[in-house]
């Protein structure tokens, strides 16, 4: 069983800081950039809680854990047949439920949209 | 505007080559010229294979991303780019935009922008896609959703003509990729879960006037076919093969959609394509074999008529739409050169057949999970049903459970590849089980006519060896019908192969990597992930000396999870001319053609 959570998520956010903390720049950039603009736009105030959001994510999870987790929430809500055999896979829901709670934790330590400078931008 | 130097002269040579207009040579010279990419399976055939080589399993693992297109547009993003000279053309989901992009600079040359009637969203069942172009006679051909059949100026992207293929306030629409055969352009028609009767019909090039129509359902005079001439399994089908296989008139409503892929055969001037389910979805409501539903249809391009048929899943219980591609490959088949066709159903089983005769050679699981036939009986064609997996004897209202394959079937609509240097075909398959229940429902006109609850889960569930991944890219031996090699993938894969002479396959897979494996082993040898998962088809072509390859990402739903950015700028991420930034906080949800080359000048 490689391509799904191992391990239940609260064990997987203990084991973390022994993961293997192995996102790809690629993948920490596109995170950052999508958490500033989710945040108000690109400013300092949102750059260095994004970054610091997905460092942390990143040492609770395998890249891999988190493809798999991001590419559920994506097919459970494509419309049709085709999101159907992702809506009734056994534990997507609690999938994707543990990856928005692992990024949801990160972001709120983090202070993701707590400054007051970035959300006046956009 | 910039002009089309290559596009122009190639164009012009092609057409004094031939001596006369005739599209069908033109599209053929176009396409054995390997840079371009002129057709949907990159050949008549069908078999998405490339003579190109620069890129190989040497180096495949060097490539870079060239550019990227963002198209602006939401939805599944299934299909991909056309290449003919130094243009490139490619089309996106409901509304249907065509972008003509200038391979010199990623200039836009123009875009061509529908005006749809919304109202054909709801009668597309499974997201608003649209599978690709076709070129012809300096037109560039869509099929656009809401039916009408649209020819372009290739050159200038203004309307020719444009004819209307179907009536979506019937539940008709349309998302596959038309096919220019001769001086006609073949196209089908969707809408099974609406009760919609099949066709394909042929339009005149010239001016969009119909040529001919061929139902897959209905009296003999619907259907153009032959009793006496027209085959099955070897034999005439006689008169009303299809009226006898239907309770009254049920064969009005009753699906044999044709929503796949069109191949053709010049030598034989016959084109293939295969048929969808009947309607509804509830077997024991429409007794009989439902012919010709779920079908492989060979007919003559000039008139239609059917030369021969063969039905794969007479009264479909589990909705195994027969309409995936039909690739034509001569190979070798218990010993002796065959001019085959292979065909990968979703039913599950992988079919060689006789593309001349209609003979039946190979029918074996492409999928091990398969389940709801034990084989295919050889002398009759007809799958071996097992009793406990028939929603039919199972009955109304009873959940029949772990069935495998899925509705979706072993493999969706997703084109495999074929290369002649290994003689295998390289196919993106699903790995998923369902229940099953059928329930009565009536029919009007417009509104879904599906009658069956589905739920759906990984096929090792069912096999028991605790395996929760959902597909598998495999190669497979179409002579004995054995996989060769199968590479477990998490998700379903639902992206089109394509298959180099640089021995690379490459395909997509709903993560969004773009994978490149060993042609002959599968050994993974890159992967890069794309902005969103990827249900269209790898395409390649060569401009200036150098090869590419391009896929379209896009999966539709919609991300909880933000991914890639909503990048600031006029330019980036949006194609050159970053006429979409009102929609740059949704890009990331939109497609994206990210196009590949080796690294250097």
């Amino acid at each position: 069983m490689i391509h799904r959570f191992g391990c239940a998520l609260a064990a997987c956010l203990a084991a973390g800081s022994v993961m293997a903390n192995d996102f790809p720049t690629q993948a920490r950039v596109e995170y950052v950039l999508a958490c500033m603009d989710r945040h108000g736009g690109q400013s300092y105030d949102t750059l260095y809680p994004c970054i610091c959001a997905v460092d942390k994510i990143a040492a609770s999870m395998t890249y891999e854990q988190y493809t798999h987790a991001e590419t559920m929430s994506v097919m459970i809500r494509t419309p049709g047949e085709r999101g159907g055999a992702f809506r009734d896979a056994p534990d997507a829901r609690k999938e994707v439920r543990g990856l928005k709670g692992i990024q949801k934790d990160a972001e709120g330590s983090c202070f993701v949209g707590r400054a007051s400078g970035g959300g006046a931008k956009k | 505007m910039k002009r089309s130097l290559t596009f122009v002269a190639a164009v012009a040579a092609t057409a004094m080559a031939s001596g006369i207009a005739n599209a069908n040579q033109e599209v053929m010279k176009l396409t054995q010229n390997p840079a371009n990419w002129a057709t949907w399976g990159g050949d008549y055939a069908g078999t998405r294979y490339s003579k190109l080589d620069q890129i190989n399993n040497k180096n495949v693992g060097d490539l870079q991303v060239a550019w990227t297109f963002s198209t602006g547009v939401l939805r599944g993003h299934e299909g991909g780019p056309m290449v003919i000279g130094d243009t490139l053309f490619v089309h996106t989901p409901f509304p249907n935009k065509v972008f003509s992009i200038n391979l010199a600079d990623q200039s836009i040359n123009w875009i061509y922008t529908p005006k749809q009637d919304p109202d054909v969203i709801p009668v597309m069942c499974c997201d608003t896609v649209n599978r690709g172009l076709a070129y012809a006679d300096g037109k560039i051909f869509l099929q656009q959703a809401d039916t009408n059949l649209v020819a372009l100026d290739a050159k200038t992207g203004k309307k020719v003509w444009s004819v209307t293929n179907g009536d979506p306030k019937k539940g008709m629409t349309n998302t596959n990729a038309p096919l220019v055969v001769k001086d006609k352009i073949v196209t089908g028609i969707s809408g099974g879960e609406f009760g919609v009767r099949g066709f394909a019909a042929a339009y005149n090039i010239k001016d969009g006037s119909l040529a001919w129509k061929c139902y897959s359902m209905g009296p003999d005079s619907d259907m153009c076919v032959d009793p006496m001439k027209t085959t099955a399994m070897g034999q005439p089908i006689g008169k009303d093969s299809s009226l006898k296989t239907w309770k009254g008139d049920q064969w009005k409503i009753g699906g044999g959609t044709t929503w796949g892929w069109f191949s053709y055969d010049p030598d034989l001037n016959l084109i293939y394509y295969g048929t969808g389910n009947p309607s509804t979805w509830n077997p024991v409501v429409r007794p009989g074999d439902n012919k010709w539903s779920m079908t492989i249809m060979a007919r003559d391009a000039d008139t239609g008529m059917a030369k021969w048929f063969y039905q794969m899943t007479p009264h479909d219980e589990w909705d195994y739409d027969g309409i995936n591609e039909m690739i034509l490959a001569d190979i070798d088949v218990g010993g002796s050169k065959r001019k085959a066709l292979v065909h990968f159903d979703r039913n599950g089983f992988g079919y060689t057949m006789d593309r001349v005769t209609g003979e039946l050679l190979v029918a074996e699981k492409y999928d091990p999970a398969v389940n709801w036939a034990t084989h295919v009986d050889m002398k009759t064609g007809r799958p071996q049903v097992v009793a406990k997996y028939s929603t039919d004897q199972n009955g109304e209202d009873v959940n029949t459970q772990n069935v495998c394959p899925a509705a979706l079937g072993s493999k969706d609509q997703q084109p495999a590849a074929f290369s002649p240097r290994t003689g295998l075909f390289y196919v993106p398959t699903n790995h998923v089980c369902m229940d099953y229940e059928p329930f009565r429902v009536e029919y009007v006109a417009g509104q879904p006519y599906v009658g069956a609850t589905l739920s759906m889960f990984p096929a090792g569930k069912v096999t028991g060896d605790g395996s929760t991944h959902l597909g598998n890219f495999i190669a497979w031996d179409a002579g004995t019908g054995k996989i060769v090699w199968s590479n477990a993938e998490p998700f379903s894969a639902w992206s089109g192969a394509l298959a180099t002479a640089g021995d690379v396959v490459l395909y997509g897979t709903l993560e969004g990597y773009l994978k490149a494996v060993d042609a002959k082993t599968g050994k993974e040898l890159y992967k890069f992930k794309t902005p969103s998962g990827i249900i269209g088809n790898v395409n390649t072509w060569e401009y200036n000396g150098k090869q590419y390859i391009g896929v379209l990402s896009g999966v539709g739903g919609w991300a909880g999870i933000g991914m890639a950015a909503g990048l600031e700028g006029d330019t980036e991420g949006l194609g050159a001319v970053g006429a979409y930034r009102a929609l740059s906080k949704y890009t990331q949800l939109g497609g994206v053609l990210t196009v590949f080359a080796l690294p250097g000048k």
